[in-house]
C-alpha cells in the first residue's frame, strides 16, 4: 500500500500558505437534511411540470430559468440556455430561492404590533380586511396631524417593479419625499443620464461583445448587475482587451489586461485624464462630437444667463439659463434656442436651432435616415441578433463646427466679447488632470493611465462606423460623492470615443413593448405637484436644487434629520415596500428615524429590522409565487419575457400589485380611470399593465413556448436601430424600458439643448456660479488629502459594497445554502496592515468611524491598498431577536456621515471615508450563526405544511 | 476510461455556483459540501512584490476521482471502489461509517453522513452522467469553467483541451494518489 504523506489537514495547510485566505471550506459532518425531504415513493409518481419563468433572487438581471415543479412544489431551478441574455446563467441566489419560498420564516399573515417601538413588537395575526383598515386609518391620522408632507416612502430594489412606493404611495398621500434605493444605485447614473443625454443610458449593451471591455467599479460577473455572470466572463474572454478599474483586485479583475487600482474615490479625475489623452491624441468621434454633442456651442462670460421654458425631468418646467452663446444675445428679437457655432468652412457665425419642434442646424431639414448596415458584432449568443446602424449623417448645407479656437462677437447691447467652444473649456479642464497629475491623484501609474485610454479610444476596426465598446460602470462611483460629476465625466468618454447607442456600447435601457413597471402606480391621479413637490427634503437652495427638477427622490439623510429634529418639519408616517433603511446615508439615524415615527407600514418576505419597526406588516410574495410580470431587459441586453406563477402562494401572502391597488381602494382613492371599477382585480391590471395589445394569459403562453423575445425584432425601430438620435427616436425615450406608443420623429436629444451636452445647462441653471457645467473633479470630502487631521486618528479609508456571490444586499442572510457558504461580514485588510494591528485572518475586529462602530471577520487581502479596508454592505443577522437582528453589530452603514453627499443629486456618502481598525476582543456578536455547521440553519430549510 | 472535469481557471470568478448547485442535485446535507471553492491569493506575482503586482485564482475543490485513490484502499469493506468508467463511487450498502477514507483523502472531500451512519462524496453526478449528461456542477458552472469528458479518450472536448494547454495544465498535489481532475492556469504561477 503506497503510503500518502500528505493528510486532509496537511493539504489545507498547503493551500492556506499560497491563499491569503481560503473560501469558506467547511467539510464537518453533520446530520442529514436534505432539500427536497418529500421524495416518497407516493408522491414520486405525481406530476412534474418545467415551467419557463424569470429569476428574481437578485433585483437585477433578467436570467431566464426553468422551475421544475413536482406535485405543486418547486424542486428544481435550472438556467434556460435559451435566453440569449443570460446564456443559461443561474446562480447560487437563484438556486436558493426554493429556500426562500418554502423559508418557515416567511411572512405568511398580516401582523400587527401590540409593543411599543423599539421593543419586540409583539406581533398579532390579523386579517388583511383589519390590516388595510389600521393602514389607512394610521396614515390620515398623520396626515390630519401634520400634513401629507410629514410621510415619506421607502423602496428597495427587488421583488419585480411594482413598487409604489417610488411613485403610486406618493400619488396616494400626496406627500414628496421619496427614499429610494436607486439612489445608490444606479440612480446617480440615471440622473448624470438625464442631465447630459437621457437618463438610462449608462446601461450598457454587454450582450452586443465588445472588443475592449472596461469595467469600471462594476464586478457584474458576481453581481449579475443587468448582466449575467455568465455573460460577462463570456464578454471578458473573447475581448481584444480586458480593463478592470477597481481600487481592489476582483473576482473577475484577476483577469485584466490593465488593471487601474484607482484610490476610492478618485474616479472623476481619472475620467478625466482618460479624457485628457483622448482629446490630445484626437482619438475622438470628430463627427459624434461636431455634429450631436454642444461641444462646438460657443461659451460668453459678458452676458447674463438666459434660455427658455424646459421641462423639468418629471413634472413641471423650468426656466433654462446659460451663458452659452444664442442669437438672443447678439440680436434683437434673436431667438434663444439658437445656439451659435463657429463655421470654419465659411469662417462666420451659424446655428444650431434647440426649439422643441426644430432642432436642426442652419439650413437642414430632417429626413429619416436610411442609408446604414447591419452592426457586425462577433460571438453573439443564440438568437440574438445584430441590429442596423444607420451611417453616421454629414452636415447638409455642409458646415465645420470649430471646436478650438477663440472668436470674437458683437452682442446685441454693441459690446464685443471673446467666445470659445465648449470644447476648448472642457479641454481646458481635462488638461488639469494629465496623466501625471492624476498619477498624484489617483495613485494610478501614468503610463497605465495613458496606455489604458489609447487602447479604449483607438478603434480595433476603424471600417465599423462605431467604436470598440461602451464603459461599464457602475456602483463605485456613485458612492463616494461627485457621483453625477464622475458619471457625467464617464459619459463624455463614451460618447466622444463613439460608444452612445452603438453595438457593444452604452445604449440605455431595452426599449420593448412590454411595461416593466407595471402595477407601480395608479392612473387616476397624478402625483404631488409643485409646490407641494418643491418641499422635497434636500432640494433646497444650498442644497441639491436639482431635487426638485429630477422629482424621484430626496436626500435621505434630510428625511431623517427631519425625522429626529423636527426640522424642517416633522416626518411622522412612513410606508417601506421591497426596501430596508440599511442602504444609504446613516443606518443609525434611519433606524431612529422610523422608530420615532407616528405609523409606519411595511410589505415584506421576512421579520427584517426594518419590518420589526412597522405598526402594521403585510405578507408579500415571493417571485416563484406571483400571478404574473412582464420582464423586458432594465439594462441593453435586449429581451422580453415573463415572470409566470410556478408554485401557489403561502398563507395570505400578497401580491404587490394587488396590495398597491387595495392600500388605494383602503384610503377611498381610485386607481384606474375606470369609474365602474376604479380597483381593478389582478387579472383586469395585468391586461392593463402589460402594455403590449395583448391579453396577459397569451403573452405567458407564447413565452412559456417560444422564450426569449428579440427585442431588436421585435421593435426593430425602437430598439432594434443603433444611434436613434439619428432616426428621430431618441426623443421619444425617457426613463426605465419602456417606450409605449408611437414616437414623433425629431433628431438628436431630450436635453435643452437638444445635444449630448458637455455642456450641462441644467446644472448650469440650477448650480449657477459653481463651474459644474463641466464635470470637474471634487476631491472626496472624506480622505488623507481634504481632511488629513481626520485621518490621523482614522488611519483607513473605508471601501464598501462589493457584492457577495450569495448575497443580494440585505438579502439571503437566512437561507441555508447561502448562509453556509458566507456565515459572516468580512472585511478585507492587506496582509502588513494587518499584522501592524495585531490582525489575523479570522479575527473579529471592530470598523469604527467618527459616526459608529460594528464588528466583522479580517480577510487578510494582498488584493487592496495598504491604507485601506473593504467592508461588507447591508449585513443583519436574522438569527438575532427582534426588533434589531442585529443589524447595529454588523451593518456597516452604521459608520456613515448622514450629512455627507453629492450635492448636485443627493446620493450618500457610502464608501470611501475614514475609519480605524482593531481587533475586537470580545469575538463575534453574541449568538450569531458563525459557521457553516451551526445546527440552526437546518432550522431554516423547507417546511412544506402550514402554508394555508 | 476516465471521467474527469477540467477546469480553466482564468473563467472560474469564485461565484460559489458550483458548490450550491451540486447541493441542489444531491441534497448534500447542510453544513456539508461535495465541492468547495478556495480563493488563492492574492499573491505577490514575485517575491517582493506589493499591491498591486498581485495575482489571484479560484480553485474549486472536490473528490478528484483519483487513479490511485487512497480513499478506495484503505476502505476495510470495498464500500468504496474505483469504477470502470473511472470515477471513485461509495457503495453505502457496504459502508460501515468508519471513516478512514475520509481521513486518508489529501484533499478532505468526504464526510460522515452522520443520520445515514455513511460516508458521502462528490459522484461526478453519476446519475446524470448515466443518462448521458454532465456533472450538475458541469452545467451550472457561471463562468462555463468546467468540462467533463473522458481523459482517456484522446478526440474527447477534455483531452483536447488538455492538450491545447501544455504545461498549463495542472493537478492538485499528488501524494501517490494519482487524481484525475484537471486545471488550466494560464497567465498565471499555479500554486497548488
Amino acid at each position: 500500500m503506497a503510503k500518502l504523506t500528505m493528510t486532509r489537514r496537511s493539504f489545507m495547510k498547503v493551500a492556506a500558505a499560497t491563499a491569503a485566505a481560503g473560501a469558506v471550506t467547511a467539510e464537518a459532518a453533520g446530520p442529514l437534511a436534505a432539500l427536497a425531504q418529500d421524495d416518497t415513493a407516493a408522491e414520486s409518481i405525481g406530476e412534474v411540470k418545467r415551467i419557463r419563468t424569470c429569476c428574481r433572487a437578485c433585483g437585477k438581471m433578467e436570467c431566464g430559468v426553468w422551475v421544475t415543479v413536482k406535485n405543486g412544489r418547486a424542486i428544481k431551478i435550472e438556467g434556460d440556455d435559451s435566453a440569449f441574455q443570460s446564456m443559461g446563467n443561474r446562480c447560487t441566489k437563484s438556486i436558493a430561492s426554493i429556500q426562500a419560498a418554502y423559508h418557515p420564516d416567511r411572512l405568511l399573515y398580516p401582523m400587527k404590533r401590540t409593543n411599543p417601538k423599539g421593543e419586540d413588537p409583539g406581533w398579532v395575526r390579523i386579517t388583511w380586511e383589519e390590516g388595510l383598515e389600521l393602514a389607512a386609518k394610521g396614515m390620515q391620522e398623520v396626515i390630519d396631524k401634520y400634513g401629507p408632507e410629514s410621510i415619506w416612502t421607502i423602496s428597495g430594489t427587488s421583488r419585480m417593479w411594482p413598487m409604489a412606493t417610488y411613485m403610486g404611495f406618493r400619488q396616494l398621500y400626496g406627500c414628496p419625499d421619496h427614499i429610494s434605493a436607486w439612489n445608490v444605485c444606479k440612480g446617480p447614473r440615471h440622473f448624470a443620464g438625464a442631465l447630459m443625454d437621457e437618463s438610462t443610458y449608462a446601461f450598457m449593451e454587454t450582450v452586443g461583445r465588445p472588443k475592449v471591455y472596461v469595467q469600471w467599479g462594476a464586478s457584474p460577473e458576481i453581481s449579475n448587475y443587468d448582466d449575467s455572470g455568465r455573460t460577462v466572463v463570456d464578454v471578458q474572454q473573447k475581448a481584444d482587451v480586458y480593463i478592470n478599474i477597481n481600487p481592489r483586485q476582483s473576482h473577475l479583475g484577476k483577469e485584466a489586461d490593465i488593471w487601474l487600482p484607482v484610490r476610492c474615490g478618485t474616479d472623476g479625475a481619472l475620467a478625466l485624464s482618460w479624457a485628457n489623452v483622448i482629446i490630445e491624441n484626437k482619438l475622438y468621434d470628430e463627427k459624434f462630437v461636431k455634429r450631436w454633442s454642444n461641444a462646438s456651442f460657443l461659451v460668453c462670460d459678458d452676458i447674463e444667463p438666459s434660455g427658455y421654458e424646459c421641462p423639468k425631468y418629471t413634472i413641471g418646467t423650468f426656466e433654462m439659463k446659460t451663458r452659452l452663446l444664442k442669437e438672443s444675445d447678439l440680436v434683437e428679437g434673436g431667438k434663444p434656442t439658437r445656439f451659435m457655432v463657429w463655421d470654419n468652412l465659411a469662417d462666420r457665425l451659424t446655428y444650431f436651432d434647440a426649439a422643441d419642434d426644430v432642432a436642426l442646424w442652419e439650413g437642414e431639414t430632417f429626413k429619416i435616415p436610411t442609408k446604414g448596415k447591419e452592426a457586425a458584432q462577433e460571438g453573439l449568443y443564440g438568437y440574438q441578433s445584430q441590429g442596423w446602424v444607420p451611417d453616421t449623417t454629414d452636415f447638409d448645407p455642409k458646415i465645420d463646427p470649430a471646436l478650438y479656437g477663440e472668436f470674437e462677437v458683437t452682442l446685441k447691447d454693441g459690446r464685443t466679447s471673446k467666445v470659445k467652444p465648449v470644447w476648448e473649456h472642457y479641454r481646458a479642464l481635462c488638461a488639469q488632470y494629465s496623466p501625471d497629475k492624476a498619477e498624484e491623484i489617483t495613485g494610478v501609474p501614468a503610463a497605465d493611465i495613458e496606455r489604458a485610454a489609447k487602447i479604449y479610444a483607438t478603434r480595433i476596426d476603424p471600417e465599423k462606423d462605431y467604436g470598440n465598446g461602451g464603459i461599464h460602470y457602475e456602483l463605485a462611483v456613485e458612492h463616494g460623492c461627485n457621483s453625477t460629476n464622475n458619471c457625467r465625466a464617464i459619459m463624455s468618454i463614451v460618447g466622444m470615443t463613439g460608444n452612445f447607442d452603438t453595438p457593444g456600447g452604452n445604449r440605455g435601457s431595452t426599449r420593448a413593448s412590454a411595461n416593466s413597471v407595471m402595477g407601480s402606480g395608479a392612473r387616476a391621479v397624478p402625483p404631488p405637484l409643485p409646490p407641494m413637490m418643491d418641499k422635497i427634503l434636500g432640494g433646497g437652495a444650498d442644497e441639491s436644487p436639482l431635487l426638485t427638477w429630477w422629482q424621484m427622490w430626496s436626500n435621505a439623510g434630510s428625511v431623517y434629520q427631519a425625522a429626529l429634529t423636527g426640522e424642517p418639519r416633522p416626518m411622522k408616517g412612513a410606508i417601506c415596500q421591497a426596501g430596508d433603511f440599511m442602504n444609504q446615508s446613516s443606518a443609525t439615524e434611519a433606524w431612529d428615524a422610523l422608530k420615532q415615527t407616528d405609523f409606519f407600514i411595511d410589505i415584506d418576505l421576512w421579520h427584517h429590522p426594518t419590518a420589526e419597526l412597522a405598526d402594521v406588516l403585510f405578507p408579500a410574495q415571493h417571485w416563484l409565487e406571483v400571478p404574473g410580470f412582464p420582464r423586458p431587459s432594465q439594462g441593453s441586453s435586449g429581451a422580453l419575457g415573463a415572470n409566470v406563477r410556478c408554485i401557489e402562494p403561502p398563507g395570505e401572502t400578497m401580491y404587490d400589485i394587488e396590495f398597491n391597488i387595495a392600500m388605494f381602494k383602503a384610503m377611498g382613492v381610485p386607481w384606474d380611470t375606470d369609474p365602474d371599477e376604479p380597483w381593478p382585480s389582478i387579472e383586469k391590471e395585468l391586461k392593463i399593465g402589460l402594455g403590449r395589445n395583448q391579453e396577459w394569459a397569451d403573452f405567458a403562453e407564447e413565452f412559456q413556448e417560444n422564450g426569449w423575445i428579440d427585442v431588436k425584432v421585435d421593435e426593430p425601430d425602437k430598439w432594434g436601430t443603433y444611434k436613434r438620435y439619428e432616426t428621430g427616436i431618441q426623443r421619444g425615450i425617457k426613463g426605465l424600458t419602456t417606450t409605449l406608443g408611437e414616437i414623433p420623429r425629431m433628431p438628436g436629444f431630450n436635453t435643452p439643448t437638444k445635444k449630448f451636452e458637455i455642456w450641462c445647462t441644467t446644472v448650469e441653471t440650477y448650480h449657477p456660479g459653481q463651474n459644474q457645467e463641466l464635470p470637474i473633479y471634487i476631491e472626496p470630502p472624506s480622505s488623507p488629502v481634504s481632511t488629513p487631521e481626520v485621518f490621523e486618528e482614522y488611519p483607513l479609508m473605508c471601501i464598501t459594497g462589493r457584492r457577495i456571490p450569495v448575497y443580494f444586499h440585505s438579502e439571503h442572510r437566512q437561507l441555508p445554502y447561502c448562509r453556509e457558504q458566507w456565515p459572516v461580514p468580512r472585511m478585507e485588510i492587506h496582509p502588513e496592515t494587518a499584522a501592524k494591528l495585531g490582525i489575523k485572518q479570522g479575527d473579529w475586529c471592530w470598523i469604527e468611524s467618527p459616526y459608529g462602530k460594528v464588528r466583522q471577520v479580517a480577510d487578510l487581502f494582498y488584493g487592496i491598498a495598504k491604507d485601506a479596508i473593504n467592508a461588507e454592505h447591508q449585513w443583519w443577522l436574522p438569527e438575532l431577536p427582534a426588533p434589531e437582528h442585529g443589524h447595529q453589530y454588523v451593518s456597516i452603514n452604521h459608520l456613515v456621515n448622514a450629512r455627507s453627499y453629492d450635492k448636485l443629486c443627493a446620493s450618500s456618502h457610502l464608501r470611501g471615508y475614514a475609519v480605524k481598525v482593531y481587533k475586537a476582543e470580545e469575538g463575534a456578536p453574541p449568538g450569531m450563526i458563525e459557521s457553516a455547521q451551526d445546527p440552526r440553519l437546518k432550522e431554516w430549510l423547507p417546511v412544506y405544511e402550514g402554508r394555508a | 476510461m476516465q471521467y474527469a472535469i477540467v477546469t480553466e481557471l482564468n473563467r472560474c470568478i469564485g461565484c460559489l455556483s458550483c458548490s450550491v448547485a451540486c447541493k441542489q442535485e444531491n441534497n448534500v446535507p447542510i453544513g456539508n459540501f461535495w465541492q468547495n471553492v478556495m480563493r488563492v491569493g492574492p499573491s505577490p506575482i514575485n517575491e517582493g512584490d506589493d499591491f498591486p503586482n498581485v495575482e489571484m485564482y479560484f480553485l474549486p475543490v472536490g473528490c478528484q476521482h483519483c487513479a490511485d485513490p487512497e480513499c478506495v484502499r484503505v476502505c476495510p469493506t470495498g464500500a468504496s471502489f474505483k469504477r470502470e468508467d473511472g470515477t471513485v463511487q461509495i457503495d453505502k450498502e457496504k459502508c460501515i461509517g468508519c471513516q478512514f477514507c475520509v481521513m486518508a483523502c489529501p484533499y478532505g472531500v468526504r464526510y460522515l453522513n452522520t443520520e445515514m451512519k455513511v460516508v458521502e462524496k462528490c459522484t461526478l453526478c453519476d446519475h446524470l452522467i448515466a443518462e448521458g449528461k454532465v456533472p450538475e456542477c458541469v452545467s451550472g458552472c457561471v463562468g462555463q469553467a468546467r468540462h467533463f469528458g473522458d481523459l482517456d479518450d484522446p478526440d474527447s472536448e477534455v483531452s483536447k483541451l488538455v492538450a491545447e494547454a501544455g504545461d498549463n495544465a495542472y493537478k492538485l498535489k499528488d501524494v501517490g494518489n494519482g487524481p484525475s481532475f484537471i486545471y488550466i492556469l494560464n497567465k498565471q504561477k499555479w500554486r497548488g
